[in-house]
């Protein structure tokens, strides 16, 4: 269990800055995800932690020991990486035991250690295959026994599941899951897909453009999301998000309004109106927006209905028994309670309290 | 099943010689090149034909082979010919996948080097002997440098101390680029993130190469020794430019030793006979190196 501290971290690529300024601290045995959209610098920071990129500026800290310009090697870090980067010449049991080989353990220690990880991913079979022998989901348990046969300070995921197909990503983020229950070894998950993240995570860091808008735990960061990137990040479908005005102590939108107090001090004109889709139900009374719907699009337990509203399209997530017809012109009740407001000159949150 | 056989069966024993029609050129084209010739040199080795003595030759069966076994000169050309492809070979693959590595890195200047280290590969073997005659002459390049902190002259190609050396070192000039190519070209498919996953397990930069790359590239390094190994034994150009198997035959190789046999002496059974078994050795040490030092990996991919 490490606790790790990255403080005014920075990493520039000759003259790009990929990552300007950085602090973030990790618990130790948390698992923490690191999210945002390719190319917010994500997996730059984990290979700085891993040491496979030297840090421009800054520092890290494991416990406390400073560790910023160390080798891999002296930071007894374990990764996951994107592609597995299995040794393709070893059998599986020699890929997972490579690192204790190399720090010299007895040839019994190496035996019980990958004995341990292999019953553990249920790899015990495999164990004299190559990996080019084994299917995505196999190379990829191979993959965090490597990781795991050497009790690291710290697990590095790089993206670990995006290789894989859609059931199996399900299952392999499950196991993750337990795998850090049974472990408790401090994590880092790199991964671009929220629903991953949400999961996964104890907390959760959005990433964009090198910078953090926000840390919080999954539901925090759903719940009150510090601004629009956030809130359009987390959760799935996408925050519908309607312009909107202030005037005359009601919130204004195409398609409807919201009563409004005013707060004293604040006199916004003009805001950015966030609705869930999963928090709009349809209503028989002419209340909160007004659509007409585009498309209907049953998956079973849920279905969601694309409206057309003044011109801007709002998505709906709504029960599976409602049934809607197309062209149809339906209302929509919004929750004041699940209201999000943004600033949209600078994507900022509002407070919400003064919606009704 | 039922269904099927027949639709299959009637097809085919209807247009049963189309096939054959279709591969008959190549066929023939490979018999009249390759198959042909061959048997003609099989037989001219076993008689005994003369140049200028042309439908006086005799079928000898296998006395010419006889002959070549219990010749001294044979022999010694054998002796000439390996130590000199397992000097060249060695000399060359170890500096080429040094070289390989080398230019692999994120070094200044890598793209002008990789360009410059093919140079010598683009220029013709004739061409290169005569420019390192030149620079190896008693009254060359070489020698008038070496004067400068007191060393010579030395006779570089016409001693017979020397004479096998200064070869080495011109096909090492030569021929180091094109195993510098065929491991730079292995280099390229070793995954980075292979690499970066032996950094995380603890790897220095030794064992990654000895533990992790080596293997990865190691049947691209079998087939570049493999093709030099079999260059090698063959060779005839750069040591009839630069020494023509002087002095003394110190530089005798073993083709040129059978062309001399043929050309120069006119014993074409013997000449031709001495080449065959060249050919012959040249296959038996391809087949050793594939499966003494390929075969192990091919092994290993399949367990």
């Amino acid at each position: 269990m490490t606790r790790v501290e990255l403080r005014g971290l920075r990493k520039d690529f000759g003259r790009v800055t990929v990552v300007p300024d950085l602090d973030l601290t990790i618990d130790a045995g948390e698992f923490v995800a690191l999210v945002g959209p390719s190319g917010c610098g994500k997996s730059t920071v984990l290979r700085m932690v891993a040491g496979l990129e030297p840090v421009t500026r800054g520092s890290i800290t494991f416990d406390g020991r400073d560790v910023s310009y160390s080798d891999p090697k002296e930071r007894n870090v374990a990764m996951v990486f994107q592609s597995y980067a299995l040794y393709p010449h070893m059998t599986v049991a020699k890929n997972m035991s490579f690192n204790l080989e190399l720090a010299g353990r007895t040839a019994d220690e190496i035996e019980r250690a990958v004995q341990n990880a292999a019953s553990l991913l249920r790899l015990e079979d495999l164990l004299d295959r190559k990996p080019n022998q084994l299917s995505g989901g196999q190379r990829q348990r191979v993959a965090m026994g490597r990781a795991m046969v050497r009790n690291p300070a710290l697990f590095l995921f790089d993206e670990p599941l995006s290789n894989l197909d859609a059931q199996l990503r399900v299952k392999m983020r499950s196991e993750i899951k337990l795998l850090h229950r049974k472990l408790n070894i401090t994590t880092i998950y790199v991964t671009h897909d929220q629903i991953e993240a949400m999961t996964l995570a104890d907390k959760i860091v959005v990433l964009n453009d090198g910078r953090i808008e926000q840390v919080g735990r999954p539901m925090e960061l759903y719940a009150r999301p510090a601004n629009r990137f956030v809130a359009e990040f987390i959760g799935s479908p996408a925050m519908n998000m309607i312009p909107a005005s202030l005037c005359d102590r009601k919130l204004v939108f195409s398609g409807g309004e919201m009563g409004y107090a005013y707060p004293p001090e604040e006199r916004q004109q003009e805001v950015i109106l966030g609705l869930r889709p999963e928090h709009l139900s349809l209503s028989d009374q002419p209340t909160g927006i007004t659509g007409n719907v585009t498309l209907v699009e049953p998956t079973g337990a849920q279905t969601s209905l694309l409206l057309d509203v003044g011109g801007s399209s709002v998505v709906a997530v709504l029960d599976g028994t409602v049934t809607a017809e197309v062209d149809r012109e339906v209302f929509l009740a919004i929750d004041p309670a699940n209201v999000h407001l943004f600033d949209p000159r600078d994507g900022k949150r509002l407070p919400q309290e003064c919606v009704f | 099943m039922t269904a099927i056989a027949p639709a299959w069966g009637r097809p085919l024993s209807r247009t049963g010689w189309l096939p054959y029609l279709l591969v008959a050129p190549v066929v023939l084209m490979l018999g009249g090149l390759l198959v042909w010739p061959w048997v003609v040199g099989l037989w001219t080795s076993m008689t005994s034909l003369r140049i200028g003595h042309w439908g006086q030759e005799q079928f000898i069966g296998l006395s010419n082979y006889i002959d070549v076994l219990g010749s001294h000169a044979f022999w010694q050309s054998l002796r000439v010919t390996g130590l000199f492809a397992v000097l060249c070979v060695a000399s060359e693959m170890s500096l080429g996948l040094g070289l390989a590595l080398l230019l692999n890195r994120k070094l200044p200047g890598r793209n002008i080097f990789r360009t410059l280290f093919i140079i010598p590969f683009m220029v013709p073997t004739v061409v290169c002997g005569l420019i390192w005659r030149q620079l190896l002459e008693v009254r060359g390049v070489a020698n008038y440098l070496l004067s400068f902190i007191g060393l010579g002259p030395a006779s570089w190609l016409s001693s017979s101390d020397s004479a096998l050396a200064s070869l080495l070192l011109i096909d090492i000039w030569q021929t180091t680029p094109q195993v510098v190519i065929l491991v730079f070209a292995a280099l390229q498919i070793v995954p980075k993130d292979v690499l970066e996953a032996a950094r995380i397990d603890g790897a220095t930069a030794w064992q990654t190469f000895w533990r992790v790359t080596f293997p990865i590239i190691r049947p691209y390094l079998v087939v570049a020794m493999l093709i030099r190994t079999i260059e090698l034994l063959q060779v005839l150009d750069i040591v009839m430019v630069a020494t023509q198997g002087g002095p003394a035959n110190a530089t005798m190789v073993l083709h040129l030793h059978a062309y001399r046999e043929t050309f120069i002496s006119g014993f074409l059974g013997y000449g031709t006979a001495v080449a065959y078994v060249l050919g012959f050795i040249v296959v038996l040490v391809s087949i050793a190196i594939v499966r003494w030092i390929g075969g192990t990996q091919s092994d290993e991919a399949r367990a």
